[in-house]
């Protein structure tokens, strides 16, 4: 188990910061291997990891969370990924009683109905399964850049993650660009999701994005019904407290008496 | 190796953003703060301030609260919608009318108020829609929270008793307005827009209350026979790269502050160099680039002519943090600093204390110590001033150690905290006080994280938050311990000594540490250079076992502090 204090991660991430990705990765790997993974979901930049990881070490650890509401696309592409690089992207689950219990009481689309259920689904489908799978770890890459979001715009290459157990967090590609991204993918042939072709311009789940039309915000292609949300769903930012908490207590007390019923 | 095709990787094509000279082309394309400011100037977010509101603070883009910034607002913890704002005090300096309607505004807002260590008077619990009415009470009674935070000239600090103290060189203080007339109005734009924070002081302090040498800019008092005026030292700054201030080897006269310091910020802020990355854009970075000698030339060259040298930097005979009953300059006249423990007070005595100000027709300021000082007593007024206040909750017969310690803001405020550092550090005090009795000559810097807003590099005994992570998975709150570090004379960055001790670990570390310090009867002299008489080692040993020779306790602690605690 490998631990870094809050200083000694500000300490490299001032190191690193004019370093290439390659030599964050590098680092993180060498660090940390194999109690590091790339937390994937289909992103341009996380295929961009991927192909600088698995040139570093064909055996890098990569997972991905099936919410089990994803785009064909996605899936495809993880095949695509095992044809490439022999390398089996680790899928991971929702816990199902939590979700057959969410599914009960609100509905399987209950995110066009409310913020609160939004960040309800997001918080069981994709969260939970992030959170198990980063207890089992020491660090983990993900594809954030500065240009993405204001709140992104301090993130630094290598960083402690407080909202994961103090685990380490690593941003290779913090300062690229998005034409950055897309060079590298094309010098290098990298496999993408088909979306970025329809004109999606970030991959999400399938009820919760769509493609954008050429001039229109970017950010339109997420959750674009809502009025009053933070667009994040909980895997980079705390998640607020908010009304939804007591609603997640219930559907796991429920969950929690389905379980025990059952064994 | 590249697994693919077998070449270095550094050969692949290009991956990633272009190395080569930087453009300001290549500014905005890496750092998104930087086209964020060139996309709207910061400043013109007050303008929008109705619209805001009556948007909502949920349908705010991001980027127009983090121009907020430049009006003294961050968010408080968590992130949903309420601010910290941070009321600039120039020097310190208010009048209790000032200090009633900051009280006020306190008290309408959690009744919670902090003194924070650059002179700044902190609120939180603020709204969007309470900004209309608290910019316009602040306004009404001249008073600014211009360029709080953000990239900007932050509140210009100094000695917050010139004017008074008896040793000091010369009364500063007119110079130090000259700077705030300047850098706080917002007309000055290109001011506003720096590559980073900055933290500029300015005194004539004998005793280097302001920590000059902790910088961005110091203007240091100088006198040579009849001259009086400033020396210059630049790029100091703590967190995680802490730099003592370097020396600009220049004398200038006490009309030339505003010119001097503008060609300083102009030489760091027009080199696109220093904005392409937001953690590396502070000036301290420049100057270890470019070196003072460098620096200094590409000054004068902006000033048109060179500046006199001045190759002594002074040093102060001694520690002094205005603490305590001090004789003013003017006959009969006194000031007494009251320690406000970690800064932490309330509306309601604020309020008190503009009320017994008022009275007794006294000046306020604000120490860098996060303490009060009132000014202006007369002698006869002592007792019963000194006793109003200990009515109030601020004793002065309370040692060295409580009077001057400080703590950043933390828990439950701020976003990067981990720890409430306020409450541990009064923890400290306690433990400490009660094993030891009064400690004197000994202040402990209490941080919540590596950005050192209290000092935890330079203070006597610097502790700052951190974490224990054990391999199933849980956490738990522990401390990193730094000594060896120095103010003034014995300015000096600290080191590490220990990493990651449980809190109530710490307490007994510090105790022994302090023990063993006193049953040396001042042989070493200063806590700090009796903390440079020891090596890691030995000051480890001290903690754990009392004494500085046991190598086997010294090995003990580092396993305990790498292997999982049971």
């Amino acid at each position: 188990m490998v631990r870094l204090d809050e200083l000694e991660a500000y300490q490299l991430a001032i190191e690193y910061e004019d370093e290439s990705a390659d030599a964050v990765v590098q680092w993180a790997l060498e660090t940390l291997h194999p109690r590091v993974a790339l937390a994937w979901s289909g992103q341009a930049e996380d295929m961009v990891i991927l192909d600088i990881a698995w040139r570093i070490r064909p055996d890098v650890r990569v997972f991905a969370v099936d919410t089990g509401r994803m785009y064909e696309e996605t899936y495809e592409l993880i095949e695509r990924v095992r044809e490439r690089y022999g390398l089996q992207i680790e899928v991971v689950f929702p816990d199902r009683l939590e979700v057959e219990e969410m599914v009960r009481q609100y509905g399987i689309n209950l995110m066009y109905r409310d913020v609160a259920y939004r960040i309800l689904c997001c918080e069981l489908r994709k969260v939970r399964p992030l959170v198990r799978t980063l207890s089992e770890l020491d660090g983990w890459f993900t594809g954030l850049r500065r240009e993405q979001w204001a709140s992104r715009q301090n993130i630094k290459k290598i960083e402690i993650d407080h909202d994961h157990g103090q685990i380490v967090k690593i941003n290779p590609l913090a300062d690229w660009t998005q034409e950055d991204v897309w060079e590298y993918i094309r010098q290098n042939e990298v496999p993408y999701n088909r979306l970025y072709d329809q004109g999606f311009p970030s991959i999400g789940c399938r009820p919760c994005t769509r493609p954008v039309q050429p001039g229109e915000d970017p950010r339109a292609g997420r959750w674009w019904w809502e009025t009053n949300a933070p667009k994040e769903c909980g895997m980079h930012c705390s998640l607020e407290t908010g009304g939804f908490e007591k609603i997640m207590e219930a559907i796991l007390q429920q969950a929690e008496l389905r379980r025990q019923g059952a064994s | 190796m590249c697994q693919a095709c077998g070449c270095q990787t550094e050969e692949r094509p290009r991956a990633g953003p272009a190395r080569g000279p930087v453009t300001w082309e290549t500014v905005l394309q890496r750092n998104p703060r930087e086209s964020m400011k060139a996309e709207k100037h910061p400043v013109d977010i007050l303008d929008e301030l109705p619209e805001l509101i009556r948007k909502g603070y949920e349908n705010i883009p991001e980027e127009d609260i983090v121009r907020l910034q430049w009006y003294g607002l961050y968010h408080d913890k968590p992130r949903i919608g309420y601010f910290m704002l941070r009321v600039k005090l120039p020097n310190g300096r208010l009048t209790p009318q000032q200090l009633r309607a900051i009280g006020l505004l306190a008290r309408r807002f959690g009744n919670f108020a902090e003194l924070s260590t650059r002179q700044d008077i902190q609120l939180h619990w603020v709204r969007l829609e309470d900004l209309p009415e608290l910019f316009q009470v602040l306004r009404e009674n001249g008073l600014t929270t211009n360029a709080g935070c953000g990239d900007t000239i932050r509140n210009i600090t100094g000695c917050p008793v010139a004017g008074l103290d008896r040793d000091e060189l010369f009364d500063s203080s007119e110079d130090l307005l000259s700077l705030v007339r300047f850098f706080y109005d917002t007309a000055n734009r290109d001011y506003f827009n720096l590559p980073r924070k900055h933290k500029i002081t300015l005194s004539a302090c004998a005793y280097h209350c302001n920590y000059p040498e902790i910088h961005d800019i110091a203007f240091v008092g100088v006198r040579d026979g009849q001259q009086e005026g400033y020396t210059v030292w630049v790029g100091g700054g703590l967190s995680t790269n802490p730099r003592l201030a370097r020396p600009l080897g220049i004398f200038v006269g006490r009309h030339q502050v505003v010119e001097v310091a503008r060609a300083i910020l102009d030489v760091w802020r027009e080199q696109p160099e220093n904005r392409l990355s937001f953690i590396k854009a502070r000036i301290k970075f420049f100057v270890d680039r470019i070196g003072p000698e460098a620096y200094r030339r590409q000054i004068e060259e902006r000033l048109g002519r060179p500046l006199p040298d001045w190759p002594e930097p002074p040093r102060p005979p001694r520690r002094e943090f205005h603490t305590g009953v001090h004789p003013q300059k003017q006959p009969g006249l006194y000031y007494v600093g009251f320690p406000v423990v970690a800064g932490k007070t309330d509306g309601e005595r604020l309020l008190a204390i503009a009320d017994l100000a008022e009275r007794e027709g006294l000046g306020v300021r604000i120490s860098q110590r996060q303490n009060i000082i009132l000014t202006n007593i007369r002698q006869e007024r002592l007792e019963a001033v000194t006793g109003a206040m200990a009515d109030l909750g601020f004793p002065l017969q309370v040692s060295g150690l409580r009077a001057a310690s400080i703590a950043c803001t933390s828990d439950p405020y701020c976003n990067f905290s981990l720890n409430s550092s306020k409450g541990l550090l009064e923890e400290l005090l306690d433990h400490l006080e009660e094993r030891l009795g009064p400690l004197d000559d000994i202040v402990i810097s209490a941080d919540g994280c590596p950005h050192a807003c209290a000092h935890h590099w330079v203070g006597d005994i610097g502790v700052q938050a951190s974490y224990l992570r054990r391999s199933d998975g849980s956490v738990e709150e522990a401390l990193m311990i730094i000594l060896g570090g120095g103010y003034g004379r014995e300015a000096r960055i600290g080191r590490v000594v220990a990493r990651r001790v449980p809190v109530a670990e710490t307490k007994r570390y510090l105790e022994n540490l302090v023990r063993f310090y006193r049953q040396g009867n001042g042989r070493w002299g200063s806590f700090a250079q009796f903390a440079n008489a020891y090596d890691d080692a030995q000051l480890l040993s001290i903690m754990e076992t009392g004494t500085p020779d046991s190598a086997a306790a010294y090995a003990q602690s580092r396993e305990i502090r790498e292997r999982d605690a049971p």
